[in-house]
């Protein structure tokens, strides 16, 4: 009863908007683009350092969008649209991927451009919904579902990856999903992020106050961070054929 | 000589379909290729599901027996992408859509097998199949876009006078649903208690 009661509020909204509106494109204005506002500060500056340095290293254009709903569509139709408007990736690597999380119908999706299929093949894409996206949702903690999600596809796509001074015991090792290891990378990411979170909280209050001096490992994050200006942050002319999975929790 | 004349001329009717129509038939050709290839790519994922099933639910033999069955008909069926025509295109897609009724059954029965949806294997494995069906569904999408914008230009003047004159290539015919997905479309979701 909980659930529903939870949940009627939030179809009622839908269907009102529905009829109103439909499923519209935002502007590509920054990696991270939290529409539904469920990224807390902190976090929503870390992913933009990641993936600012994961593009810079031309290994991948990584993005997150999250939505207040659908308009209608289904999850994979809203992704291709956005993908096919922004464009992520590099035009002849076709390395863009799209994160997108649709709050009222409670929807991930991994979107995976053509380039990097074979780096996250759909079975991939699916278990980090799974294992390490939804739980985090579920406990109502979608902030860092979307951290350890987008931490999992950098992870796949630059197995090198080295997020921070914090994380250097995690990233060492080899596979993440293998049995053991997955477990233990998942606990001490969230134990880092919720220390980190704690800090942050303390120390900055406010996104957008430009990055470098507080990550202190991050040479190439120096030059952008800006909140609003997001560093000319524009999609590249990738590919898209629809691979990915889809998942909600 | 009267070619070498031709030209100049040709230049000037770059806007006029010249360069346009070829192009289109092209992105036609290559887009039902990728449509091919998606199917393909579903086929080639069936084996290793339906072993997966088995040993789960040996008994459902019918069910497995009619997706093996579906798979080998449909990867019968190809197009020639440069030579489309309308009935070897229904009958590419009637193949694929009984064999994607064939999957529908598949999957529903394996609702009912909590160990099999426990399994990794499988849930790889459903995970690459729900990837692929999507893929298939943005393939044909384009490939449709892709026919409708060849066909504006075949019939559209001005370059279908270009066409006419240079090319007198016909409307290509259009993807459609077959009669089993249209039924399947219109029928609403069969929710199970």
């Amino acid at each position: 009863m909980k659930f529903i009661s939870l949940l009627l509020p939030s179809f009622v909204f839908m269907f009102a908007l529905q009829a109103s509106a439909a499923f519209e494109v935002p502007p590509l204005t920054s990696p991270v683009i939290d529409d539904a506002n469920i990224l807390r500060p902190g976090d929503e500056k870390i992913l933009r350092e990641w993936f600012q340095t994961v593009n810079a290293k031309g290994k991948a254009q990584l993005q997150i969008l999250t939505v207040q709903n659908l308009g209608g569509l289904t999850v994979e139709q809203a992704s291709m649209e956005v993908v096919e408007d922004w464009q992520l990736g590099d035009k002849a690597k076709d390395n863009g991927l799209l994160i997108l999380v649709s709050l009222d119908e409670r929807k991930i999706r991994i979107e995976v451009g053509q380039g990097l299929e074979g780096d996250i093949p759909d079975a991939l894409a699916s278990r980090i919904i799974r294992e390490a996206m939804t739980p985090l949702f579920k406990q109502g903690n979608p902030s860092q579902g979307v951290v350890l999600g987008a931490y999992q596809v950098i992870r796949l796509v630059q197995p090198d990856f080295d997020p921070d001074v914090q994380l250097q015991g995690a990233v060492e090792r080899e596979n993440i999903f293998s049995k053991y290891e997955g477990i233990f990378i998942f606990i001490f990411v969230i134990f880092v992020l919720m220390v980190r979170g704690i800090l942050s909280g303390g120390r900055r209050s406010h996104r957008g106050l430009g990055g470098g001096a507080y990550y202190g490992g991050w040479g190439s994050g120096g030059g952008f961070g800006g909140g609003s200006s997001g560093g000319g942050w524009s999609g590249g002319g990738g590919g898209f054929s629809g691979g990915g999975a889809s998942g909600g929790w | 000589m009267k070619k070498l004349l031709l030209i100049p001329v040709l230049f000037l009717l770059t806007a006029c379909g010249v360069q346009s129509i070829p192009q289109a038939k092209n992105a036609t050709e290559g887009a039902l290729a990728e449509v091919s290839n998606q199917y393909k790519r579903r086929a080639d994922l069936i084996p290793n599901l339906v072993n997966v099933v088995k040993g789960y639910a040996s008994h459902e033999k019918a069910t497995l027996e009619s997706v093996i069955e579906a798979r080998s008909k449909a990867t019968q069926v190809t197009v020639d992408p440069s030579k489309v025509s309308a009935e070897k295109l229904q009958e590419f897609q009637q193949a694929q859509g009984q064999l994607s009724q064939a999957l529908g059954r598949l999957m529903m029965i394996t609702e009912q097998y909590p160990n099999l949806k426990a399994d990794a294997n499988f849930r790889d494995l459903q995970a690459q199949l729900e990837g692929t069906e999507n893929r298939i569904t943005v393939a044909r999408q384009r490939y449709i876009e892709s026919i409708q914008g060849f066909n504006n230009l075949v019939t559209v003047p001005p370059t279908s006078w270009t066409n006419s004159v240079f090319y007198k290539h016909d409307k290509m015919p259009q993807w459609d649903m077959s009669p089993e997905e249209k039924a399947q479309a219109e029928k609403p979701p069969e929710v199970k208690m």
